[in-house]
């Protein structure tokens, strides 16, 4: 652990700055640059320290930031804090340096630490939903069963855009695996959020609720719980069933959608928030998986596992009515139509989160499809002579590690000597010789490895500032 | 009942039955009302907001509804972003989603007294 100075130290009862906190969690070895972007286990999860001046001096994000490298820093750092309440094991087979990782990563001074952090990053990464979504209007319990189940019909209209994407890529293999690395995050710990709402005592909406929860895990039986039946989809799509084994590949916007189940329940006062995104959920997943389970069919053969998906089309159609009419209609029961507006709010929450997710990885899986288009793109660039602009150089050894990060502008990525290896996903890259570039739009998510013995090369900044 | 989409660049207004329900400015953001006012029936999309209360003036008899009147009005729905998702009340034919004048959105740069509250 890093030597903290006595005057900021936690134990020490004095009140530590955002910045000292920021730099002790974000600073610490499990989370600093990696030695590569395989996967390194469930506790090493890099968090780019280096681009931490720019989270703490950023202006509130909104929604169209969700595709911005603030947001995926503090999506990150989110995920880390949040899971430090699950549990992950260190695995026998992995020696000591997984037991070390393991107290380490439950270590009580950077647990506090990531405490200390999450209600600034919770506003930074979430606080737009406040201003974006609002109820209005007089509620009874009949005008909001009313209304949701209308806008439950209403979004389980119409195919899925992301089934659409991966059915037209030029991998479509490549597209369906891309998919499933971004929904791994998420369902790998599935409904662990939920249990966060399950304890206390609340009467009848609680059992309700408790229901649902145990679904989730199989009642017990390993082989039935959701998160196995997903690690099953996985492996047989060629993937790790690791819990994080694409961590540097998660898209911001697919962190905030796992991510937006621990915010609404870890203060429970977001409790009634939670039961609307629920219902959501639950009432959408069932059409949404049905088509997804199709199109993952239709990418990578028959053989692909969808046992997960499939089950999700005819148990939720269960869930969802059980959510509205047992575990919300309980809740109004016992504490007044008072609640309602925040159900409502929660419902829509989600429902806008997911909308602004899929929309951001339809660009993630065009952008990872179409690498090579875009190395002929930075050729026509060089060609039209905008290899001549003012340039950013840089010069990096061998093995040099970019974690993968997006910017705020589209860049013109040449090599000037050396060789450099271009990563938009696992297995998903382009090796650029001297002489070739590639452009990278705003916003999309790449990483680097230097492959020569040194490399020297210059961004160029097309639509922007590099600054 | 149904959910209907409402913004003020798409379609500002729905058509139920013949009545009128319509996207209302309020300082606590944009709600959807019954466009006709409890005192004679006259056209609130016409009206006039008063600067600072945010209350608004129908244009046939100066009724006022103060702005807490507006919102207790308002239909129940959810802002998202620039939408309105609102519950519209069941009425005869189709439901027509319409774009019209609305003057209830800018405040009163005049201001003004206003001279009586709106009665039942």
């Amino acid at each position: 652990m890093k030597n903290l100075n006595p005057k900021n130290d936690l134990s020490e009862g004095r009140y530590p700055t955002r910045a000292f906190l920021a730099e002790l969690f974000f600073g610490d070895p499990l989370f600093s640059q990696p030695m590569d972007l395989q996967d390194a286990g469930v506790f090493r999860r890099p968090l780019r320290p280096q681009d931490l001046e720019s989270l703490l001096t950023s202006p509130p994000l909104t929604a169209n930031d969700l595709d911005s490298n603030v947001m995926l820093m503090a999506q990150r750092a989110l995920t880390v804090i949040y899971e430090q309440d699950l549990v992950f094991l260190p695995e026998g087979g992995q020696g000591d340096s997984a037991w070390g990782e393991f107290q380490r990563f439950y270590d009580r001074r950077l647990r506090e630490a990531g405490q200390g952090l999450r209600g600034d990053l919770e506003r930074l990464a979430f606080g737009w939903l406040d201003d974006d979504v609002q109820p209005m209007g007089a509620w009874t319990p009949q005008t909001m069963r009313l209304y949701l189940l209308d806008r439950l019909r209403q979004e389980n209209g119409g195919s899925s855009a992301v089934c659409e994407a991966i059915r037209s890529a030029r991998d479509p293999a490549g597209a369906a695996q891309g998919f499933l690395i971004q929904l791994s995050g998420d369902l790998l710990t599935e409904a662990s959020a939920m249990a966060r709402n399950v304890l206390g005592n609340y009467g009848r909406t609680q059992s309700e609720l408790f229901t649902v929860l145990i679904d989730e895990y199989g009642y017990g039986v390993h082989a039935t719980k959701h998160s196995t039946r997903f690690e099953a989809t996985l492996a047989s799509a060629g993937l790790s069933p690791r819990p994080h084994a694409y961590w540097p590949y998660f898209l911001g916007s697919s962190l905030a959608l796992q991510n937006y189940w621990h915010y609404v329940s870890t203060d429970h006062r977001r409790f009634f928030r939670y039961l609307g995104a629920v219902l959501y959920a639950e009432g959408t997943l069932h059409e949404s998986m049905r088509q997804q389970s199709a199109a993952l069919r239709a990418a990578l053969g028959e053989a692909v596992d969808t046992a997960y998906f499939d089950e999700h089309a005819h148990i939720d159609v269960f869930h969802a009515a059980m959510a509205l009419d047992r575990v919300i209609g309980s809740a109004v029961e016992r504490c007044g139509e008072r609640i309602i507006p925040e159900v409502v709010r929660g419902f829509e929450e989600c429902a806008l989160l997911q909308g602004l997710c899929d929309r951001d990885l339809i660009a993630h899986l065009a952008w990872v499809d179409g690498l090579e288009a875009r190395v002929a793109e930075a050729s026509e660039c060089l060609a039209a002579g905008q290899g001549g602009a003012p340039a950013f150089a840089v010069t990096e050894p061998q093995g040099e590690i970019s974690v993968p990060h997006c910017h705020e502008v589209s860049e013109l990525l040449v090599v000037e000597r050396g060789s450099l290896e271009i990563v938009a996903g696992p297995g998903r890259a382009v090796r650029l010789e001297a002489g070739q570039g590639i452009v990278i739009p705003t916003r999309r998510l790449h990483g680097s490895v230097v492959r020569s013995a040194s490399c020297d090369y210059r961004i160029i900044g097309l639509s922007g500032d590099l600054s | 009942m149904t959910v209907a989409v409402l913004g003020k660049d798409i379609a500002n207004m729905a058509l139920v039955g013949g009545r009128h329900f319509v996207i209302i400015s309020t300082l606590e953001g944009d709600v959807v009302v019954d466009d006709r006012c409890p005192h004679r029936g006259g056209p609130l999309r016409l009206g006039r907001r008063e600067c600072g209360t945010g209350a608004l003036r129908c244009p046939w008899h100066a009724t006022v509804l103060p702005e807490k009147r507006l919102l207790q009005r308002a239909l129940p729905g959810v802002r998202v972003r620039n939408r309105l998702h609102v519950l519209l009340p069941d009425g005869e034919g189709e439901i027509a989603l319409t774009h019209g004048t609305v003057t209830a959105y800018a405040a009163d740069p005049a201001g003004g007294q206003l001279l009586e509250e709106a009665g039942g």
